[in-house]
């Protein structure tokens, strides 16, 4: 199956939304999202609300949606901090981190989210003295059921499935 | 509730995802934490943290994550050193650390196994007297 262009979460998205009460009426929710952040401290958090935003707006199960918040959050923290090895105070280094998410069809009624996180920076792998830099990638592997990293020498892409969950019935 | 895409703050304040308020009680010195605690706002509770240790003098510091949103590796991070910090510094109580049965916190606390390694309490008053959660 061919996902359609990820650009509609980039919509206007005010001008369609609905009220509370009417979700999961006339507008479906986007099934695939991606929107690109610049290398600095903040890009953690754009992400994770657009992240939690999304899968709520699937109905993803709450605890669910948390543990794929902090996976992504850990995924885009590490581009910024080792990719870029941006500093703290930093907010003009160059270059950009992608993030894409899209729904992947599973069976018996589930269906998984498939998130790349890429960036232009430089994969380090953890140093055995280096403890806490291993944490992320600890809660990355926790919370998604399949984690794989690809880095070349024009960058690091981060790509996390999530565990099945069921998809939600129709509202009647 | 979180407004649509195009509205969202494109740089968000620090002070705007997480907040600490000190409280300088005769038998306690306590962090309250509230919002998110990520790369972003980590330092500034390691700051916090530090200018407490600072003006213990004696005293117990409670750090309370029970209003915490987000807490990633960062804070991980941030808590272990400083327990590790409280833990190697002579006259210094191990650092007491609220977290209620706050999920956000929690979850990766166990992911990691910190919650082994921290002294965990369930409320600010349990911290102060002491008594540690299961």
């Amino acid at each position: 199956m061919v996902m359609p262009p990820s650009d509609q979460d980039e919509q206007p998205a005010r001008a369609r939304r609905q009220p509370l009460s009417a979700a999961g009426g006339t507008s479906a929710p986007s099934e695939s999202l991606a929107f690109e952040l610049r290398p600095e401290w903040a890009a953690a958090s754009l992400a994770r609300e657009r992240v939690q935003r999304w899968l709520a707006a699937l109905r993803w199960p709450p605890g669910q949606n948390d543990d794929l918040v902090l996976a992504v959050n850990e995924a885009v923290s590490n581009s910024v901090e080792h990719g870029y090895l941006v500093h703290p105070d930093d907010s003009d280094v160059r270059g950009s981190i992608t993030v894409e998410a899209r729904l992947v069809p599973g069976s018996n009624h589930t269906r998984s989210a498939a998130f790349t996180v890429r960036d232009g920076g430089r994969w380090r792998e953890p140093r055995p003295d280096d403890p806490h830099r291993g944490h992320g990638l600890h809660i990355m592997r926790s919370c998604v059921s399949e984690l794989s990293i690809e880095t070349t020498r024009v960058g690091t892409t981060v790509t996390m499935i999530s565990r099945p969950a069921p998809v939600p019935p129709r509202p009647s | 509730m979180s407004d649509g895409g195009e509205a969202t703050v494109r740089q968000p304040a620090r002070e705007q995802l997480m907040s600490v308020r000190r409280v300088d009680r005769t038998d306690a010195f306590i962090l309250h934490v509230d919002g998110a605690v990520d790369g972003l706002t980590a330092p500034r509770l390691r700051r916090a943290i530090d200018i407490a240790f600072d003006e213990l003098d004696g005293r117990p510091l409670v750090v309370d994550l029970a209003e915490v949103t987000f807490f990633g590796s960062a804070g991980l991070r941030t808590m272990s050193e400083s327990a590790d910090q409280a833990a190697t510094r002579s006259g210094f109580e191990p650092l007491r650390v609220v977290v209620d049965h706050n999920r956000p916190v929690v979850r990766p606390m166990e992911i990691v196994g910190l919650d082994a390694v921290l002294t965990l309490f369930y409320d600010v008053a349990d911290a102060i007297a002491g008594r540690a959660a299961e």
